[in-house]
């Protein structure tokens, strides 16, 4: 039997994944959905109608294997973005989760700006968020590509090339979902190869989750790709990490479901 | 029929049994040629499979597969048109790259966006139930204009009647 290849993050290890931990090398920003001082509203928008009963996940885990998500990431070479200090996670797996989508549709990969996303809703400062509000800024105005930038990570759109916003009309999340604290919800999306942004409360993080999988000790987890660089949990790993159970249970989390066709 | 009459038949028949397991202890002796390979021909297809991301749940998962199989993509990045990514006066910032000519599309999706190619792709599959794919070469031909396979690999074996190998 072939060693499990992801890194996985459970309750035992958890701590070396937060702040001061081994493995935490990088930025978060996710604010949890559920505490108090979320100004965000939970819009209880459920997602695609029914959820696919347990009995059934190993057997399409099994069925499906080779033919996820990341599957196709990996085929089209598509790298692990990097928030490098910026407290924007809850932009950059969102926009990962579009990019992932447009992928998905068999559009040309663009490397997307989650700076466009999440500069409107901070008034370009450098805080956290959550899914929906990441979502809702999709939906209404787009991403653009990073290479309208001026820099890397850069908050001042005056000094970006000019048409940014024009072109983020061009990738837009047409349609999502929003996902409750449902692990069963998570599985259901990753089973029909959509895409989920999902917070984790724990971490004060937020990710992109791509597969389910079948971890070692015969439960269903999680594979994920974080915004921490291509060099995150270990040197060339690419972002990819699994979660248990009780680990990728979001907090709150959004999924798209239609893009913006357009090949620019 | 005479003696003489038979001995000639006889002769002859010996004659001919001779001439055939001559030639066939040749050919297995000295085997011909195999005959060269036939090149691949470039076969241009565009592809479109049109599917509902409401209802992906209703559909079996070894059909769910075709969605997002490395494998079937390899080969639609093989046989399909590549074509300039830049629509009207939307092109990417950076230098415009060609992309395979197939694509996985939601029926409610706007495909306003997409060349006006695509447009008449999409509304040629408007009103098919959904999964339906639509195939079209490189002379316009509409070839494959039906439900997806059950399998990935059912699919791929479709595609290569009309794309090769």
């Amino acid at each position: 039997m072939s060693e499990f290849p992801y890194a996985i993050i459970d309750d035992s290890n958890a701590h070396h994944f937060v702040a001061g931990g081994q493995f935490a090398t990088g930025s978060t920003g996710y604010k949890g959905w559920r505490r108090p001082e979320a100004p965000h509203a939970f819009h209880d928008n459920r997602p695609i109608a029914d959820t696919i009963p347990r009995s059934q996940w190993h057997d399409r885990i099994k069925t499906g294997q080779g033919t996820f998500l990341s599957d196709l990431l990996k085929q089209q070479k598509i790298q692990a973005k990097d928030q490098d200090g910026l407290g924007y996670c809850w932009v950059y797996g969102s926009t990962r989760a579009l990019e992932v989508q447009r992928a998905v549709a068999g559009l040309p990969f663009r490397d997307l700006s989650p700076e466009s996303v999440g500069g409107p809703c901070t008034g370009w400062r450098n805080r956290g968020g959550y899914a929906s509000e990441a979502f809702e800024q999709l939906e209404s105005a787009g991403a653009c590509e990073s290479s309208f930038m001026d820099a890397p990570h850069s908050l001042h759109p005056n000094r970006w090339k000019a048409g940014w916003q024009e072109n983020a009309k061009l990738h837009e999340a047409v349609q999502w979902v929003e996902i409750g604290a449902s692990f069963d919800e998570v599985i259901t999306c990753l089973l029909l190869r959509i895409p989920v942004a999902a917070g984790l409360d724990w971490w004060g993080h937020l990710v992109c989750f791509l597969d389910p999988v079948i971890l070692p000790d015969g439960s269903v987890g999680v594979l994920f790709q974080n915004s921490w660089g291509v060099d995150w949990p270990t040197q060339g790993a690419n972002g990819f990490a699994t979660l248990t159970e009780q680990k990728a249970t979001p907090d709150g989390a959004a999924a798209p479901l239609i893009v913006t066709m357009s090949d620019a | 029929m005479t003696t003489k009459h038979l001995w000639v038949l006889v002769c002859l028949s010996t004659v001919i049994c001779l001439v055939i397991v001559g030639a066939m202890v040749k050919a297995m002796i000295f085997p011909s040629p195999a005959p060269p390979p036939i090149p691949p021909t470039p076969s241009n297809l565009r592809v479109l499979f049109l599917y509902d991301p409401l209802t992906l749940i209703d559909m079996p998962p070894a059909q769910q597969a075709i969605l997002t199989s490395p494998e079937l993509r390899s080969y639609l990045d093989k046989h399909c048109l590549l074509e300039s990514s830049c629509v009207a006066s939307s092109c990417p910032l950076d230098e415009a790259t060609k992309t395979p000519s197939y694509r996985f599309v939601p029926k409610s999706a706007d495909v306003s966006h997409l060349t006006p190619v695509w447009q008449q792709t999409c509304q040629a599959a408007a009103g098919k139930p959904v999964p339906w794919m639509l195939v079209v070469n490189e002379s316009g031909q509409t070839v494959i204009d039906q439900s997806w396979p059950a399998t990935v690999s059912e699919t791929l074996k479709l595609l290569k009647m009309f794309g090769g190998e």
